[in-house]
């Protein structure tokens, strides 16, 4: 370790104590390793005094994964750079720091397509985003990252580099399913198993036009209606329309967007869908858009109010209103934090034709207990709708809770999940229980324990 | 009251231009085409001020090559009445005293009330077209408006707000007139589902020149070739420990670039 500098000061460490939820942590000391080899010396140390390491991304976990639980923490920022992009074969290969977004502009901007796009884009890494296997608005036609990681270095606890691969082959007998392709093992592991230190992801042609549009409705059931009938739409041979995202504001959702959308909301909605379509240059927009009319004719929506994002400033600005309801409710749950309130996020998901029934459930569930509306916002055409809370003290957060927990057992029962975006971290440990006998979490912490014997990898994620 | 917006096509912001194999134009190909922002805030205005009035049309007015048509279609779905074109693909390149001709030409059959455009364009910084248009039409003009503050279709006048050095000023004019837009409070709407399938309806009246036409207005200016502006240099990066930094960083603001 000896060119490798741990930083001390309590001043730069005490910026790094939370992530994006605000879960309080603690730490001893902030590495930034540059290379490889810094990170496999840095573990190895680590490893032989029993020091915990949390590697963070940029921090913008909502489950407070990233947020160290003592040790040190292992900051990604410093490997950047991008080291292929192969056009024949239609891959990229990066080190973990480089923001999300950046990395999807440069390949964009040599004609390729990487597709997965979480809201946070512009403020995660593109490591962070494979360790938590992030997904988005447009995970409804391109689904999460996971299916776009080819190949990992994963650096283990001992130091030893592991290079997995996607298997390429078409049947395979030996082993235990999900050890036949160790690539998905560590998409989504939190950094409890190891720190990715380069990937590998597929990517794909660049589609050739987009346009956006917001569709209006008169209540929040009108548009869970829209939802399931998209999807029924889409079983088609050959379906009307074909979004490539489906994502939801509720009342809440539009009053937070009200006063800075240059479009008109109508006065009498009370719910919104946002979505996209690809096309290709040799149809018709205004097909499309006809058939769009056709389709939205059969719902009870307020069609003739429809805005239509048809030039890439407007597509811009639908977006950036849809990344505004996760950042007012991160702003204004903040605001409460002292009190021992704060934001409760949610990101549970149930299959589409479940929707109206766990709303239902849960907007009953808050009746009762009298606790403030939810906003419900996002992925809802994944069935995976974000149900946040703004709790103002810590009573009111005891409340919420409750509620979330009855949510979540309901949620489970439905064949749904307990944390279909963000993972579980530290945050959402009390609810593992709902989704998985105690026999399958053991031998979820019996690999992590192979694979990590010290248990040093961020300790306090998951288990 | 009768509103006639003059409306071009520009490369959308973010494009990438390249220059041509011509050094006196540019590689049209990935290039995506915008109507040009300030002429949607002229549009915007346009519209507001017809649903004040609550008469009259918005008729938008173009002058350059086929691809323009695109243009005119999105501001036909946000709401214009109808368009004239003045369609020539060797318009590609015309210098702004050749379109500012044809245009005024085509606006002489037309009556009008209020003529509207954006306060420049974005592609080559031009604000000359409106204004040439003004001057051979002999109207009254006024440039760089946010807002106007008063609409009077009695007494024919429109009252005009524009930022002036940290000011404003409100100007006062008689119709009919000619206002180039700037921005203001009003973003350009969106067009709705129903607004794209409407305009795909409305009539967009194409008027033909020849090629004798153009060349008897004879062109003012030409471009001769483009350049693109020299790449900046790169930052300077201070490497090593805290304390090398801060004094390579302060060697550097007194020496180098001589600031302290
Ligand atoms: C406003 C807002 C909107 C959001 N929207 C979405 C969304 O739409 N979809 C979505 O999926 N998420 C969303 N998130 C959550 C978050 O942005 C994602 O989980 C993101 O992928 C985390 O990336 P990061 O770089 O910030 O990682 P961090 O928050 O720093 O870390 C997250 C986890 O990954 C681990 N990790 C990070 N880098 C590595 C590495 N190189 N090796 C091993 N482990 C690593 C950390 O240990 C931690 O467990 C949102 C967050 C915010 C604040």
């Amino acid at each position: 370790m000896a060119n490798i500098e741990l930083i001390t000061d309590k001043d730069i460490l005490k910026g790094y104590f939370s992530d994006a939820s605000n879960y309080p942590g603690h730490a001893e000391a902030l590495i930034r390793p540059k290379s490889l080899q810094d990170v496999i010396e840095i573990v190895k140390e680590a490893n032989s005094k029993k020091i915990p390491i949390t590697t963070i991304g940029n921090r913008s976990s909502l489950t407070g994964s990233a947020s160290p639980e003592g040790g040190w923490i292992l900051d990604t920022s410093q490997m950047a750079k991008i080291t292929e992009i192969n056009h024949k074969e239609k891959f990229a290969v990066s080190e973990p720091g480089i923001m999300l977004s950046d990395f999807k502009k440069t390949v964009f901007d040599e004609g390729l397509f990487y597709a997965p796009d979480p809201t946070s884009e512009k403020e995660c890494f593109f490591g962070g985003s494979i360790a938590t296997n992030a997904s988005g608005s447009r995970t409804f036609k391109y689904g999460s990252t996971r299916k776009y990681v080819r190949a990992l270095e994963v650096v283990l606890s001992t130091g030893k580099v592991l290079n997995v691969r996607r298997p390429q082959i078409e049947k395979n007998t030996f082993g235990y399913l999900p050890f036949q392709n160790m690539v998905d093992i560590f998409v989504g592991s939190e950094g409890t198993l190891g720190v990715i230190t380069k990937a590998e992801v597929g990517l794909i042609e660049k589609p050739e036009n987009f346009f956006g549009g917001m569709v209006f409705f008169g209540s929040l059931n009108d548009a869970l209606d829209f939802v399931v009938a998209v999807r029924e739409e889409l079983k088609k041979v050959t379906p009307l329309i074909m979004p490539r995202a489906v994502e939801l504001f509720d009342h809440h959702g539009l009053s937070i967007i009200k006063n800075d959308s240059s479009f008109k909301i109508p006065e009498s909605s009370k719910a919104a869908i946002f979505f996209e379509q690809e096309y290709d240059s040799n149809v018709s927009f205004e097909n499309i858009l006809d058939q769009w009319l056709s389709f939205m004719g059969k719902s009870r929506s307020l069609s003739d109010d429809t805005v239509i994002a048809g030039n890439i400033k407007q597509q811009e600005e639908l977006r950036r209103l849809r990344h505004m309801v996760p950042s007012h409710l991160f702003e204004e749950g903040a605001r409460f934090v002292n009190d021992g309130g704060g934001k409760v996020s949610t990101d549970w998901s149930v299959p589409v034709n479940k929707i109206h029934e766990i709303i239902n459930y849960a907007h009953n569930l808050a009746l009762e207990a009298k606790i403030e509306e939810p906003v419900i916002y996002g992925h809802i055409g994944n069935g995976h709708p974000h149900y946040n809370f703004i709790a103002k003290n810590s009573s009111e957060k005891k409340q919420i809770l409750d509620v979330v927990h009855k949510t979540c057992k309901k949620v489970v029962s439905l064949g749904g999940t307990i944390a279909a975006e963000h993972g579980i971290g530290k945050i959402k440990k009390d609810f593992v229980k709902y989704q998985y006998p105690e026999p399958i979490i053991d031998a979820m912490k019996a690999l992590k324990m192979s694979l990590d014997p010290s248990g040093i990898m961020a300790p306090g994620n998951i288990f | 009251m009768n509103i006639v917006v003059i409306i071009r096509q520009t490369p959308d912001t973010e494009a990438k231009v390249k220059i041509g194999s011509d050094p006196n134009k540019i590689d049209p190909s990935g290039i995506t085409w915008i109507l040009n922002p300030y002429d949607e805030f002229a549009i915007e205005k346009a519209l507001k001020i017809k649903e004040i009035v609550n008469a009259g049309e918005v008729i938008l007015f173009a002058c350059g090559p086929g691809r323009t048509e695109e243009a005119i279609r999105q501001g036909l779905a946000m709401g214009a009445d109808r368009a004239i074109f003045i369609k020539d693909d060797s318009l590609e390149y015309a210098d702004p005293y050749t379109i500012s001709k044809l245009i005024a030409g085509e606006l002489k059959k037309l009556q009008f009330d209020l003529v509207l455009s954006g306060k420049k364009l974005i592609d080559i910084e031009s604000s000359q077209i409106p204004i040439f248009i003004a001057e051979e039409l002999n109207l009254t003009h006024v440039s760089f408006v946010m807002k106007f503050n008063e609409i009077d279709t009695a007494n024919k006048k429109v009252v005009c707000d524009r930022e002036a050095e940290g000011s404003h000023e409100i100007i006062e004019v008689q119709l009919p007139a000619l206002i180039t837009c700037d921005r203001g409070e009003d973003l350009p709407r969106y067009a709705s589902i129903t607004g794209i399938m409407k305009a795909k309806k409305k009539e967009i009246k194409e008027v033909m020149v020849s090629k004798e036409e153009i060349e008897k207005i004879g062109q003012r200016t030409e471009i001769t070739s483009f350049d693109l502006p020299p790449g900046r240099k790169e930052a300077k990066i201070f490497e090593g420990e805290i304390q090398d930094k801060v004094s390579g960083l302060l060697k550097a603001l007194r020496e180098e670039a001589k600031v302290i």
